[in-house]
């Protein structure tokens, strides 16, 4: 039944979601650089998967990126493709279309019914 | 030779025409599908994507000439036996074919960009090519970030490696892989890697022995180039097991 949602909640790995939140912050940044960060917050992360996963989020096109030259070659500079609002509300927008599109009255109702208890709490 | 008369009489038969026109109607739709999703392809299926398109080319001109002269050449005239011959000699000139135009389509691919004489790793292949004997290679960027390398020593000898490579490698390692590809030219391996893929897309049972130990040995001899020049071993192994992991990881 709820194959599609679970879909949006799995959409982004625990450290794709940790690369995103980082490029957010620094506005761009280098495999090398988003590595050291990771790790100076403890998290156990190769200097690999870090580069595997920036790629991943390359193709999903939520961050692009730029050959920069250096003396070793070539190396990419990554920068976010979205803002972090607009990527929220998107997956907000996908999670409600969704719900709409598979429970139709049965989800407006909720949503009606869970805005209005919303605004009783909130007065 | 090609002569109008000639031409006319040989597309009088429909046969004939409808023949050509399938070919080169399968070839435009190989140059088509091969511009339009060549990114998205594997290189495995370019490199048959190129094949096909190739022998479509081709076969009407083997054809033409093989109709023109098959009574001279060859016993048979029947439709089946010059529709077969036909067939056989077009994948001997499409294998050439493709095997002389792979470096110019690696050239002018819109990903690989020549690395300029004043880059330090260009310097570097200089000095290595000189100490080796050989003309410096061709030093080409892919943008991708798949750490890659390859090499070909055909035509104008070059060396083509991803970002992806450079940036997951450390200068020595980025070195050491180097001098393995330049290896590779000076042993000229790709002709016989080529002809080794070319047997196995023929023959399946090729699959089987065919040239492994040659291409092993190769691989040994290349990595032996990298050792001589570096001195140590440390950086090629080091830079194998990082492209391994990484390749575990994407697959995971």
């Amino acid at each position: 039944m709820g194959k599609k949602i679970v879909f949006m909640e799995k959409q982004l790995s625990p450290l794709e979601n940790d690369i995103l939140e980082l490029l957010w912050k620094q506005k761009h940044a280098r495999v090398r650089e988003i590595y050291d960060t990771l790790r100076k917050k403890k998290k156990k992360v190769a200097h690999t998967s870090v580069a595997v996963f920036l790629d991943r989020l390359y193709e999903k096109k939520l961050v692009k990126r730029d050959i920069e030259t250096c003396r070793g070659g070539f190396r990419y500079m990554y920068t976010t493709a979205t803002e972090k609002e607009d990527f929220h509300k998107a997956i907000v927008q996908r999670a409600v279309d969704s719900l709409i599109h598979r429970f139709g009255n049965t989800a407006i109702s909720y949503f009606n019914e869970r805005f209005s208890r919303e605004k009783k709490v909130s007065k | 030779m090609m002569c109008i008369t000639c031409v006319s009489s040989f597309l009088h038969d429909p046969f004939n025409i409808a023949l050509i026109i399938l070919s080169l109607a399968l070839a435009i739709i190989g140059v088509l599908l091969f511009l339009s999703a060549r990114k998205s392809l594997s290189n495995g299926k370019k490199l048959g994507l190129l094949y096909c398109t190739a022998f479509f080319f081709i076969f009407p001109f083997i054809f033409y000439f093989y109709a023109k002269t098959c009574g001279n050449v060859l016993y048979s005239c029947n439709r089946f036996a010059s529709f077969m011959y036909t067939t056989l000699v077009t994948i001997g000139f499409s294998v050439v074919a493709v095997f002389i135009a792979i470096p110019f389509i690696h050239g002018f691919s819109s990903r690989n960009k020549m690395l300029p004489e004043t880059h330090p790793i260009f310097k570097k292949m200089e000095k290595h090519a000189a100490q080796l004997a050989l003309n410096v290679p061709r030093l080409f960027s892919i943008d991708t970030a798949e750490p890659r390398a390859f090499s070909l020593s055909h035509i104008k000898p070059s060396i083509y490696f991803t970002v992806g490579l450079t940036e997951l490698l450390t200068k020595k390692e980025v070195e050491a892989v180097l001098l393995h590809e330049l290896g590779h030219i000076k042993q000229r391996s790709s002709l016989m890697t080529f002809t080794n893929s070319v047997i196995r897309f023929i023959s399946p049972i090729a699959n089987f022995n065919l040239f492994h130990n040659e291409l092993d040995q190769e691989e040994k001899n290349a990595d032996a180039i990298a050792y001589a020049v570096q001195k140590t071993d440390k950086y090629i192994i080091s830079a194998k097991e990082k492209i391994s992991v990484y390749y575990q990881e994407k697959n995971r």
